[in-house]
């Protein structure tokens, strides 16, 4: 499945470190496993509910031990196109091992909900714009009206001169 | 009593919506404008900031109004990921993306002071209002229509909130990408920014205008915020909470 070899490279991608692919696809197995259903099952679902897993998959650190190749941290992949919107992991290591791979950004192709910087964000609203001819107080917008002035007082001033 | 200068390159309209309105406290505002000017004009040569850039002044020299601004800067530059930033390109200082909001902010405390509580600020459609219009009704704020510059595109009432706009229609040399200098930002068009207050409003409008599409995200997730983002297409994108200041109490 694409989706399961794009988490993958998300975090491998940001790690640089090509001897290490072999190992941890075997170790990765279980994480892209879970991962992989997160989207699957968001993919093959009709509903528009946000997903109830949590954006986080914490890891068991017996399972995946890279101990002694990566040092500890926090290190945000690449945001990547998975096809169907854009994915960004951040992985985190500690005390030698990988202990947790976050989602900071996480389309949703049918659902209502996507994910930034591990918070969920509502989709938001979109209207297109009207051209009203109405009345209001003051009007907010760039400031193009000074540089029309200042050339249109050019103009003016250069008739003006003898 | 309203009136309306060029100052800063801009118009500025200072108006008291109060029947017992002086002259000479709006010519208070309007001097207030022109010092600001005086200090932090990039175009005038004799100005502070231009005398900084020139490094004719060292930094215990500096004024406190420019110490203010400096430190504000370096905040808003944290909390945008650096998407603001008075520092230009070729390593000179343009701190004009701040001081706008900044001195219609004091602007309009100076009013407060002089005992007014009804009136708005308003420079190059940066604004801050408080109280009420000469009808008694909540100030009303078009957003100016991007493409048909004598419409406006929607009415909001920000009810004493701050109001800042950014757009691509030029001036716009404190508005770039720090990630891709050469990039032009034109996916959006016109964005706008209510805050708590002006100042707060105008620093975040600065960088969320050159966060692109992701602008109005930023500021979706900044609580006290909220934001209308018109891209070139004329589809506008709104935060969750924008609706609130489209009707008024």
């Amino acid at each position: 499945m694409v989706e399961k070899k794009s988490i993958l490279w998300y975090v491998l991608y940001s790690m640089e470190s090509k001897n290490l692919i072999r190992k941890l696809i075997l170790s990765f197995w279980f994480i892209a496993a879970s991962a992989g259903y997160i989207f699957y099952s968001q993919l093959k679902s009709n509903s528009l509910t946000a997903p109830e897993q949590s954006t986080s998959l914490k890891l068991d650190p017996n399972v995946i031990s890279v101990k002694g190749i990566y040092n500890d941290g926090s290190y945000t992949g690449l945001r990547t196109d998975a096809y169907y919107g854009m994915v960004q992991v951040k992985a985190t290591v500690k005390n030698g091992n990988l202990t947790d791979v976050v989602f900071l950004e996480y389309p949703s192709s049918h659902g209502t909900s996507r994910y930034i910087n591990g918070q969920a964000m509502p989709i938001l609203k979109q209207e297109a714009i009207e051209a009203q001819e109405v009345k209001v107080n003051i009007v907010s917008g760039a400031t193009e009206t000074s540089i029309a002035f200042w050339e249109s007082l050019d103009s003016a001033l250069t008739q003006a001169k003898n | 009593m309203r009136d309306t200068r060029l100052i800063m390159g801009m118009p500025v309209t200072v108006n008291i919506a109060e029947t017992e309105a002086k002259s000479e406290d709006l010519e208070k505002v309007f001097s207030y404008f022109i010092e600001v000017d005086n200090r932090f004009s990039t175009y005038k040569d004799s100005s502070e900031i231009s005398q900084i850039n020139r490094q004719e002044i060292t930094e215990n020299n500096y004024s406190n109004e420019m110490k203010e601004i400096f430190s504000l800067a370096e905040k808003t530059k944290q909390q945008t990921n650096g998407y603001f930033d008075i520092k230009m390109p070729d390593g000179s200082l343009d701190p004009s993306g701040i001081v706008k909001g900044w001195a219609i902010q004091k602007a309009a405390e100076l009013i407060k002071q002089l005992g007014y509580k009804n009136f708005y600020v308003d420079a190059g459609g940066d604004i801050q209002s408080e109280g009420r219009n000469n009808e008694g009704q909540p100030w009303s704020v078009g957003i100016r229509h991007p493409f048909d510059l004598k419409k406006i595109a929607k009415v909001i009432y920000p009810q004493g909130a701050g109001v800042a706009t950014s757009g691509n229609y030029l001036r716009g040399d404190h508005i770039y990408n720090p990630n891709n200098y050469g990039q032009q930002i034109n996916e959006v068009v016109s964005l706008t920014v209510i805050g708590p207050n002006i100042l707060e409003a105008d620093r975040f409008a600065t960088a969320a205008f050159a966060m692109g599409k992701n602008g109005v995200e930023f500021i979706e997730n900044l609580s006290g915020f909220e934001s209308y983002s018109i891209d070139n297409k004329g589809i506008a994108t709104m935060t969750s909470g924008f609706k609130n200041y489209t009707k008024h109490a």
